[in-house]
């Protein structure tokens, strides 16, 4: 007997906990008002109820399925440096500007894979860093700070 | 009809000044790259430019700014097929099936197949605004609360069935992206919903962040590790290979005359527009096409929702134009070039200006053209694209969503939106579900919530106000049956996947 | 090149500002909406002007969000020396009452030049059985809550001037809210709602036949609609119009004030721009600063009296 956790299950667990989650919170915080003078939480609840129901179908669909073979792994290793470089980007560009935070950006992301040794990564994000701020602030005329507080 | 000639010739000689000629030209250019490059769509690359309108003739800003409106709906697609990174949110549809033809290795006839769709499709749009425009206005009009509401949800019906495998996933995404709409501001009290105090969502999440987000970042996570890129396909680059087989070409005709009058009619429909044609669409051939490789590879689901897409943006021109209702942002900036120009939208516009009403007719038929002649010869070039390792390539796209949102917004806390967006749609992908009928609940989602709201208000609290008109009843009757039918189909294959799995555990069982 | 010189000069020249030689930089127009927008369309209609007379670079740049919010912050946090004026309409005001929880105080903007004031017009369906104000104010005052008004929006003016409107003359109605005035305007001529109040820019749909204009929220009538009357006419005392006007920081001081005051009044007190203007509406009659803020004042009493009656909630 093979443990009855497969993806899809957990998938339709999650979309029904979404639901709920949602509903309750539409309904503690937002109006409801009646159908003769809809609330702003009418739309929501409706929407985050029906949305469960979606999901205890699935689960049930799920579960009469059976397991399939899990065929794709989760990408850990580009899922948290992608997100990351993006997260530097969001925090370093209030202070350094446009290129110093493009430049952080593709060198951090560039570790997602381990194709290009550090010299040729240094040459790749000098690349995009021109682009960026060629295409953006002298083509497309953005006024965006290029290095904060010098260009 | 010979007045339609007269007009169209009056219009012909309006387009082609030499001045507004290049205008054209410039704007379908321009466009063009704008659109291919992710983070930038059509409404950044309007707002960006819209500042030159304000030192040419009206007619030349306006055929300028529609240039770039087409260009970058075309230009979209090209990004859609080549890296499924959807250039502008509108062009989603097309990663569906036109990214698995360039892992296929046909990515040049994909591209020569969407600038015909796209002309066909726009061709088809300019003769209903040529011919129609007065009607359409005018059955716009029929169309109150009640009956955007039933259309909605049959868009959304639709939009869950173009997703392959379950139809309860495609309903599931599309309820995701119902609720991700509401953020906000509440249209009718101002109450702020799901904003949980941060000022950047008081409008909503942005569109262009959203798509970026789950579509771009997203595809960026998971191809990084995964070599199986349309890059690693051989491309045969001569013109002979981006020609389409006799029997692509037999299969893209139907699609593309369907898709045209999908487009149009949801063209002309203020609110609706392309991206809703698109999945409408792409439903539509998946629902009558006789083939099984919908989301492998059919051209099929290339062709029908380019054409649909070309054809709604020019429609989208007749509310804008006659009704002085623009049905998007981008309708909205061309409405404002308008006015600025002493030019006043409304009933009277085609009888009190027709030189400006005809040439802009007639201009979009040229940039149709153009856009055709300008990307015939570009196929190649965007394929070759495709020979850069995507190891070089993913930092610059990664770049590019970034900027482009970033200049969008002025704002950096549009960056997190994507960056959340990016989590939340790679996660999506791990689990197997398909995010494009998330984008379509995401942009009706809002307007449906307003639309039942309305119905309701105005008729007391009446639900059988929903089914008042006939177009109503149509439209409910459609997406109970598609519902009906489509899980049906789900239940089938279940059942087969299920009675397939029993032999062969019982074989197994056997030996 | 010449944008590159002058983002140079922009960042490198940060000195405190001189009023005699105001303005020493580029100076930025802040507009809160889109590019496109009336409001916007007015910023960039100036523009050259401006820069003509200060021989400085003159930006318009397009700050839209949180219904104009995030542009009036941007402005309300500049240094004060007058390179960042905002230029907005009612929004600024309304919100100040409307949305109290943004961080942004009207007090921190100082009002400096008045553009003007649109003027809104009670427009009716074409098959609305009548004709005259008094009618239906009668008519409302029987019917509580039935006749149905729509706006482009919770906040907007329209929605505001309906309440102002209903306040005078002691009735209640039914908003509709719609996202825009074309939508909501598209449902008075279809004759799913009654009416709405609208700008005098919906005239060309009076014209034609398919609304009708049953009366003026101006002092006086207006040329386009000779025989509209105005609300003051059937005694109801009502007049209400967005308000365009140019804003700096508090702090900035009173001799920048009053160049900027200057540059625009002689950039927009010129005959054709006023006919321009006039002729979508606006009552471009010239204000000084004082009566400019003395009016920004009354607006906000008059919102804060509807937020006391219940007709508006904040949010």
């Amino acid at each position: 007997m093979r443990s009855i956790w497969s993806k899809d299950v957990a998938t339709a667990v999650l979309i029904i906990v979404l639901g709920v989650a949602v509903l309750l919170y539409a309904q503690g915080h937002y109006k409801f008002g009646s159908f003769r003078s809809p609330g702003p939480g009418l739309f929501p609840v409706l929407v985050s109820g029906v949305l469960a129901v979606v999901g205890v179908g699935l689960l049930i669909q799920a579960l009469m399925q059976g397991t399939a073979p899990e065929d794709v792994r989760f990408a850990w290793r580009p899922f948290i440096l992608i997100l990351g470089a993006i997260a530097v980007f969001a925090v370093t560009y209030p202070v350094t500007g446009v290129a110093p935070s493009v430049f952080l950006m593709v060198i951090i992301s560039s570790y997602s894979d381990n194709k290009l040794p550090l010299k040729n990564k240094v040459l790749l994000a000098s690349i995009v860093t021109v682009i960026a701020v060629v295409l953006f602030t002298m083509i497309l005329g953005v006024r965006l700070p290029v290095i904060a507080g010098v260009w | 009809m010979s007045t339609i000639l007269d007009n169209a010739m009056l219009g012909l000689g309006v387009a082609f000044q030499p001045y507004n000629l290049a205008f054209c030209f410039l704007g379908v250019f321009l466009g063009t790259i704008l659109g291919v490059i992710p983070g930038i769509g059509v409404l950044v690359s309007i707002s960006l430019l819209f500042p030159i309108t304000f030192h040419v003739e009206p007619v030349a800003a306006l055929v300028l700014l529609a240039g770039i409106y087409y260009g970058t709906t075309y230009g979209g697609s090209t990004s859609a097929i080549l890296l499924n990174v959807p250039g502008t949110p509108s062009s989603a549809v097309a990663c569906l099936d036109g990214h698995p033809m360039a892992q296929k290795g046909r990515a040049a006839t994909a591209l020569f197949m969407t600038t015909v769709a796209s002309f066909f499709g726009g061709s088809v749009g300019i003769i209903m605004l040529m011919g129609f425009s007065p009607v359409i206005a005018a059955s716009a009009v029929q169309f109150g609360s009640a009956e955007y509401f039933a259309l909605m949800v049959l868009g959304l019906i639709a939009a869950s069935t173009i997703a392959s495998g379950s139809m309860l996933k495609g309903i599931a995404m599309v309820l995701i992206g119902i609720l991700m709409g509401l953020v906000g501001s509440d249209v009718y009290t101002g109450t702020l919903r799901f904003t949980f105090g941060q000022m950047a969502l008081f409008e909503g999440i942005s569109i262009i962040a959203l798509a970026m987000g789950i579509f771009g970042v997203t595809e960026v996570i998971h191809s990084v590790l995964n070599i199986k890129k349309a890059g690693e396909a051989n491309h045969d680059l001569s013109f002979r290979a981006m020609l389409p087989t006799r029997q692509e070409m037999r299969d893209s005709w139907m699609p593309m005359i369907r898709g045209s009058m999908i487009g149009s009619f949801f063209g002309a429909l203020p609110g609706t527009g392309g991206l809703i044609a698109a999945y409408m669409s792409y439903a539509t051939e998946k629902r009558v096409g006789k083939t099984e490789t919908f989301g492998k590879g059919a051209i099929q689901g290339v062709t029908g929702p380019e054409s649909a897409n070309n054809a709604a943006d020019q429609t989208a021109f007749i509310p804008t134009l006659t009704l002085g209702i623009p049905g998007s942002p981008t309708m909205a900036i061309i409405l404002g070039v308008l006015i600025i120009h002493g030019i006043e939208p409304g009933p009277m516009v085609v009888v009190n200006q027709p030189d400006l009403f005809w040439g802009l007719v007639m201009s979009f038929w040229v940039g149709n053209l153009m856009l055709l002649i300008l990307n015939i010869p570009m196929v190649g070039l965007w394929v070759r694209l495709l020979r850069i390792p995507f190891h070089l390539m993913y930092p610059a796209i990664l770049m590019f969503i970034v900027m482009g949102v970033l200049t969008t917004y002025n704002d950096e806390i549009q960056v997190w939106v994507v960056l959340i967006c990016g989590a939340f749609g790679y996660l999506l992908r791990y689990l197997g579900m398909q995010a494009a009928p998330l984008i379509l609940g995401f942009v009706l989602g809002p307007m449906m919530e307003e639309h039942f709201r309305r119905t309701l208000l105005l008729n007391g609290g009446d639900f059988t106000a929903f089914a008042g008109s006939a177009i109503s009843q149509v439209c409910l009757g459609v997406s109970a049956l598609l519902l009906v039918y489509g899980l049906f189909v789900t239940y089938r294959t279940r059942l087969r996947t299920v009675q397939a799995q029993r032999s062969v555990s019982s074989r197994n069982s056997q030996v | 090149m010449k944008k590159i010189v002058a983002a140079l000069a922009a960042c490198l020249v940060a000195s405190a500002v001189q009023a005699e030689d105001y303005p020493a930089e580029t100076v930025t127009i802040v507009v809160p909406y889109s590019a496109g927008g009336v409001t916007d369309s007015y910023a960039r209609m100036i523009q050259p002007a401006l820069q003509e007379r200060w021989g400085q670079t003159v930006i318009v740049e397009n700050k839209p969000g949180s219904g104009s919010m995030v542009g009036a912050m941007d402005v309300a946090r500049a240094d004060p020396d007058g390179t960042r004026i905002l230029m907005t309409a009612y929004g600024v005001i309304s919100n100040e009452v409307l949305m109290p929880d943004i961080p942004f105080d009207l007090a921190d903007l100082s009002p400096v030049y008045m553009l003007g004031r649109g003027s809104n017009m009670l427009i009716m369906r074409p098959d609305y059985p009548m004709d005259d104000i008094t009618d239906i104010v009668a008519w409302a005052k029987e019917h509580p809550g039935e006749l149905k008004l729509a706006s482009s929006g919770v906040g907007a003016s329209p929605h505001i001037a309906a309440e102002l409107l209903a306040n005078v003359a002691g009735f209640d109605f039914l908003h509709i809210p719609y996202q825009g005035s074309a939508p909501s305007r598209l449902d008075v001529i279809a004759g799913r709602v009654d009416g709405m109040m609208d700008g005098i820019s919906s005239v060309a749909y009076v014209e034609s036949g398919d609304i009708k204009a049953i009366a003026l929220a101006a002092e006086e009538r207006h040329p386009s609609l000779p025989d509209v009357p105005t609300f003051k006419e059937k005694g109801i005392d009502f007049v209400f119009g967005t308000i365009f006007g140019f804003y700096v920081p508090k702090d900035t001081p009173q001799e920048v004030q009053d160049e900027i005051f200057a540059a625009l009044d002689a950039a927009l007190h010129v005959p054709e721009t006023e006919a321009l203007l006039n002729k979508q509406g606006m009552d471009t009659t010239r204000r000084t600063q004082a009566e400019f803020q003395e009016i920004v004042a009354k607006e906000l009493d008059q919102l804060k009296e509807l937020v006391a009656k219940g007709r508006l909630t904040p949010q």
